[in-house]
Formats: structure tokens, sequence, C-alpha cells
């Protein structure tokens, strides 16, 4: 793939909304927010790590989001902010050429749910809601933020849950290389509901380390030609994206598998082992014991080269498809003081259903 | 840029499971309706769906097992296997590293998402089950087809609602065009459930019995369910091992109307197909057949037809929908079209749109194939596909040169 320049961005996690808010956080060291959400009764019993002070209505006005879901609701100020950020001219001249490639997890399980719902608890089993029909649908939120800032280019939805975001990316990679698009906003986004809050409980099974959270990061990523050529800042290139499945008799392939993605990434971006500066992983606990497909996968690929580890999770929690693009605004917003000029990071992810995935970033600060 | 072919097709429907059943069932004008048996339709008015009722996985499945996978992930790996069988593709000779798979859906798992809602409901959130916890997440269709088939390549859900498949194909074609893969497996998969067949009723545009696109009387969609595979390879690589392409991948395009989440925009709709033409190096008198989106809702028909005079002017070629068999399979939805259209190119005929009576004026006199299939060359086609979000997919298949 050609190396795709970010020329804006945008987050809002439980760190706060915005990168500035991130950025304060994480470079002040803050300890992570243990935030509720009402009702709490409703909650599994865990720390929960919920965008503070979420108002959609507050963010971006009353107009167009009274109807819309969590999920949506979190994407569209994310994207607000990544396409600020990136001063694109959105006009009739461009608008048909500029997307959306978002990665998600299953869309809303709380929309899909409470939908389902009331067609057991109505008077009549179609006396649904017609206006949250839409909410039901998996591109519901891309569709929405395509409609709100009138980006009618390509619209895309890639499921994924931990490797959503890697998808994402390769989604959107996939388009500009073919020259379908010029830019695309890619990010990946999951919302805190009872519903995703107690899933990710009754999966946790006795780790009392893993915290319902929830977030987005949209990044709009164009090529680098293009930025250069309409005077736009690079606040980071991506270099390469590689994913893999492992059948569920070769599981105890993943770390190999893994290993060969990153080798792969570093093959396409003309790099070394010994270049990349930090990783951020998406197992961070068995990481940080020695064990787990990535710590496995890394010490086969990285070896004794020496890099730093970002971790997020404890800040972030778990938030399924939005931890990649989470763990790239991470990677943005680090210290990266007494590096190299534009230090590389690598992002790796895996899921439990054997599928692995990596990408080279490079900052430029 | 490798040329793409077509190799493989796998249809699991309510009108055939198989490339010969469903293609008899296309040829003979099936109606795949019947009263739904998913669900308790207690106090529903329409009771009809396009349900698979015909499927045994375990006899199809030779590595998948479907206690673990819902059932969409069943439906989708069901089809890309009768598509590898299909495409005489001996898994055991190929690089599986070089085999990707991209499958296309409007609801993911949707039975799963019922059921825990059911549990939900009757014992609440912490009675959920952590065995259909894990089955929820919408990755696990493309997984379900990397799993059944053993491949290591890319394995991506794209979940862009009726279109999907749309999606899917192209992804396909592109990874194949650059390089990237050898053979991929694309396609779609969707189950019917009670909140979609309770959702489009409460819109207005649910038919009772029979979907009947493009008549005058046209009440709207049946929700139907399915999965549709296709295997596509370089057509370097197809001829390498022998085979014999059906089809070829020409181009497509993608475009979102950014106007409104349920309706449909016809300028918008209109310029997807000229760019998947410009894309696919044809114009539109190259166009043999259309094998329209058609769901049968007043709203979709008129505005589809609409854009194609916006684009074909005075000539439209023949018109016809296959969700007056199928009903409307969602996700699956452009699969099952590529399908169709693939057997209209190498077979030489255009499946009809049955159950029409009574011409709809407004719609200025198209060729629909009313209610028989009929005999013709078809060296072009395009694809429609349409969704919620506008998020529009049109792709243009040719007879292989």
């Amino acid at each position: 793939m050609k190396r795709l320049g970010i020329s804006g961005w945008g987050v809002v996690s439980a760190a706060g909304i915005g990168r500035l808010a991130l950025t304060q956080r994480t470079q002040s060291q803050a300890a992570a927010a243990s935030r509720s959400l009402e009702p709490a009764g409703e909650y599994p019993p865990r720390e929960l790590r919920a965008i503070p002070d979420f108002d959609v209505r507050k963010l971006l006005g009353r107009k167009g989001t009274s109807q819309l879901d969590r999920r949506s609701a979190i994407t569209m100020v994310t994207s607000a902010e990544a396409l600020e950020h990136s001063n694109q001219l959105i006009d009739d001249s461009t608008r048909a050429r500029i997307g959306i490639s978002l990665g998600t997890t299953c869309g809303s399980f709380k929309s899909m749910s409470d939908y389902t719902r009331q067609t057991f608890e109505e008077r009549k089993p179609y006396l649904v809601d017609p206006g949250q029909f839409p909410n039901t649908v998996l591109n519901c939120a891309a569709g929405q933020t395509a409609i709100r800032f009138g980006l009618k280019g390509v619209n895309a939805t890639v499921a994924g849950g931990p490797l959503a975001f890697l998808n994402a990316v390769s989604y959107t990679a996939n388009q500009l290389d073919r020259g379908y698009a010029d830019a695309v906003l890619t990010g990946s986004v999951e919302e805190l509901t009872p519903h995703t809050a107690w899933s990710i409980h009754l999966c946790a099974g006795d780790d009392p380390t893993i915290l319902p959270g929830e977030g987005a990061g949209m990044f709009m990523l164009e090529s680098l030609d293009r930025l250069n050529r309409h005077g736009r800042r690079c606040y980071a290139e991506i270099l390469s994206v590689t994913t893999r499945f492992c059948p569920a008799s070769e599981l105890e392939k993943m770390p190999a598998a893994l290993a060969a993605c990153v080798a792969r990434c570093l093959l396409d971006a003309n790099l070394e082992q010994r270049d990349i500066a930090c990783v951020i992983v998406s197992e961070e606990k068995s990481f940080d014991r020695g064990e787990g497909v990535e710590f496995r996968g890394l010490e086969q690929v990285l070896g004794t080269y020496h890099y730093e580890r970002i971790g997020v999770k404890p800040r972030f929690g778990e938030c399924q498809a939005a931890n990649g693009a989470l763990q790239l605004a991470a990677l943005l917003c680090a210290d990266h003081s007494g590096r190299d000029d534009k230090p590389l990071g690598l992002l790796t992810a895996t899921d439990r259903d054997g599928y692995v995935g990596a990408a080279v970033v490079r900052v430029c600060p | 840029m490798r040329r793409v072919v077509i190799t493989g097709l796998g249809p699991v429907s309510s009108i055939g499971i198989g490339a010969t059943a469903f293609e008899t069932g296309l040829r003979e004008g099936r109606c795949g309706s019947s009263p739904i048996a998913s669900f308790d339709t207690e106090g529903f008015p329409h009771i009809y769906a396009g349900e698979v009722n015909e499927l045994r996985p375990a006899e199809i499945l030779e590595r998948l097992d479907p206690r673990n996978w819902g059932l969409s992930a069943v439906f989708a790996a069901c089809a890309a296997r009768l598509a590898v069988r299909d495409a005489s593709l001996d898994l055991g000779a190929i690089d599986l590293q070089r085999l990707g798979v991209v499958i296309g859906t409007t609801c993911g798992e949707s039975r799963v998402l019922e059921k825990l809602t059911e549990e939900l409901r009757a014992h609440g959130f912490e009675r959920m089950s952590p065995e259909l916890l894990r089955q929820l997440a919408t990755d696990r269709l493309a997984y379900g087809v990397s799993e059944e088939l053993g491949s290591c390549g890319e394995s991506i859900t794209l979940s862009t609602a009726c279109s999907a498949s749309n999606y899917a194909i192209g992804y396909a074609y592109d990874q194949l065009a650059t390089g990237n893969a050898d053979v991929m497996v694309a396609g779609g998969a969707d189950s019917v459930c009670r909140w979609v067949h309770a959702g489009f009723f409460r819109l207005g545009t649910l038919a009772k019995q029979l979907c009947i696109p493009f008549d005058r009387d046209r009440s709207g969609i049946l929700t139907a369910e399915g999965g549709a595979a296709l295997v596509l390879e370089t057509l370097e690589h197809a001829l390498a091992r022998g085979a014999t392409p059906y089809a070829e991948v020409l181009g497509y395009a993608l475009n979102c109307d950014a106007d409104h989440m349920v309706a449909p925009n016809a300028t918008s709709i209109a310029a997807c197909m000229r760019l998947a033409h410009a894309r696919a190096g044809v114009s539109p008198a190259d166009i043999d057949y259309i094998c329209a989106h058609g769901t049968g809702t007043p709203t979709n028909d008129y505005v589809e037809v609409q854009a194609i005079r916006q684009v074909f002017g005075e000539r439209v070629p023949p018109v016809s929908s296959i969700k007056s068999m199928l009903g409307h399979t969602m996700g699956a939805a452009c699969g099952f079209g590529a399908i169709a259209s693939t057997m209209a190119i190498r077979d030489g005929f255009l499946p009809p749109t049955i159950n029409w009576k009574n011409e709809d004026p407004s719609l200025g006199g198209i060729d629909m194939v009313a209610n028989a299939a009929r005999t013709s060359e078809v060296k072009k086609v395009q694809n429609n596909g349409f969704a919620f979000g506008g998020n529009n997919a049109i792709v243009v298949f040719g007879a292989v040169a």
C-alpha cells in the first residue's frame, strides 16, 4: 500500500473529549478516572471507563442529534473534531471523493436489543418506534455522519472487534490506492451501555482488570501527495497494515502469524526491526506477564531490540472496536521527546477467534 | 492490474441451495415466500418471509461445527463451501495465505441478538450466556467462512446494510486486481428476524405475502435470509489450474447519498451508476441487463427506475428483480444478484420479475422480464445495490473476452 498521511484527527474516550484532553491526561500521567453512567443499577459490578460529560446536544447542537444512539453520537463528535483539524475543504467540488471507513463490533447491541424488546413488550409486536429503526443497522453511525457533514464518497462500515480499526485502515488504503477516493475519515467506535458492559463483564471471567469502556478515534487519511499539495500538516503516516486469520485447528500458530504480519509490515515500509521505537498492543496484561499471542509474536520478530510499550487499557478500558483507534491516538499523544525526529510505532491486535494484525505508524510531532 | 473472474457460485436461498437448484429456481420463477417459522408471528398482520427451510448444514460443512456459530455465519460458511466445490477449487493445492474472505451483512448475527434479548428480558443482564455473547460479533460471519475453508489471508465482514455483498465483491476484486491475493471468496449473509420484520412493517413497507417489484400495486418487501458466496480469482490463477471462468468482474463503484437514512436519492444513485460504468470501461449502451435492487417498495422501484433513466436515457435494457422470488435477503441480496448476473452471462438468460400483474405508468414502460425467464445473449450486466444510510454499491460483470 502507498503511505497514508493523517492530516487531522479526533478522539473521545474516558480521558475526555478531544485531543487536548487526551494529551493533557497522558502527559500529566493522571490516573484514569472511573465514571458511572446513569442508571447505575443496570451496570455490572465493575469500574467503568465512560466518556466524562458526554452530551451530544451540547457538543453538536440539537438539530439532527436527538434520535442518535450513543455510538452514532460518539462517532459524529469525534468526526467533527477530525474534520476541523484536517482543514479539508468540503464542498460540491470535493465531497464526492471524501468518505468514511468506520470499524465496529456489532453496531449498537443496545439499539438492536431495545428494538427487539419493543416487539415483545408493546401492545402489538409491530408498534416499534420507526424513528429508531435506522439505529438498528450496523452502518447507522457512518451514514448519519455522512449526512451531517455532506460526505458523498465511499461510506463503509467494517466489522472486526479488536481488529476493526486495522480492518478499517486496510479498507481505506485500498480505496485510496485504487484512486476511488481522495480522503477517507477512518476510525472505529464503541459505546458503553448496559449491553456492552455486561457482555464484557460476563466474558471477562475472574479478571477484575478488564473495565468496560467506550470511545472513538477518527483519522483523516489521504495520500501524502495530496496532503502536501494542499499545504496540510501531516501528523503521522500509516506506512503499512497487514491482517491474517488462523483457523481454530492452528491457534497455536497465532504468535507466528502475528510475527509474519509484523515482518510483512516492516518489509512493505522498507524498515528494520530496530527502527521500531514503541509498541502498542491490544492484550496488555498477558503481554506484561510474558504470555499471549502478542508477547510471543513480537518476541519472534522483534527479538531483543529495545522498544517502549505504550499502555492504553488502564486509561481507556476495554473498548472493543474502538481499541485500535485509541491505540493510535495514544501513540500520537505520547511524549516523544528524547526519541528520533519521527518515531515509529507498531500497533498490534489479536482476538479470541484467531485474527491477528499489525500496522506501522510514523509519528510527525 | 490483473483480470478478475468468477469461477464458483454458492447460493443458500429460499428458492434453491447450490448453483444448480438456484439456477433452476431462477429459470422457473420459483417463489420462495413461505409462512414464517423462525419467530412467533402472533400479533403481526403480515407473516410471510423468504426463509431458508431446507438447509442441512451438517451435510455441507466439512470443518465448521454449526453448534458454535450463529445462523448467519452458518449461511455464509455453507455458501462458501458450495462455491468452492462449484469452482472445483482444491484448497489443498493453493496458497491459503493468499486466499481471503470478505462477507457483507446488514444485521450480522441477528438471531443470536434475539436470543440474548430474550435471556436478558427473562432473567436480567447478568444471565446472558457467554456462549451466545461470543457468537454475536459481526466479524464472525467472515471468520465462519475462513474457519470452514481453512483460509489464512484476510477475513473481513463489511456491514454496509443491503448493498454489502457488492462492497464485498468490489473489495475482493481490488485485492485480486492488485495482486494482494490469488483467490477471494466474497458474498453476504443475513437471517430473518423479528425486529427487522416489525421495523419494515412499521414503515409501511412490508408486503403481505408476495413481493411484486415494479407492479402498480407493489406494497413493500418480504424479509428474507440466506448466504451467497462467489469464488473470485485472477484469470491467470484460474487458467493455470484448468478452471473455466464463468464471467469477469469489470469494475464497481460506491458512493453515499448523504441525504436521508432511509429514503433513496435518484441523482446520487445515477452518479454511482455512471461511476461504475466509467470504472468498468463500459457505456450504458453496452449493458444488456440490469439486476435491480428492486425491493418492491413503492419508493425504491420508482427512484431506481428514475436513476436508470437519468443514465440510460431512452435505451433502458431489461431490468428484473430477483427479490420477487427471494424476498429481500438484506446483506446477501447483491450476492444473490451477482450469482444471478453470472448465470445470466454464462447461460444466456434473463431472470424474471415474478408476481407481476399490472403496469405502473409512473415507471414509463420498462421491460422487467415479467413473470417468465427469457433466453437472451447477455454480455454485460449491471448489479445494483442500495441501502439504508445511502450506501450505494454497483458492480459491472461481463462475459470473459
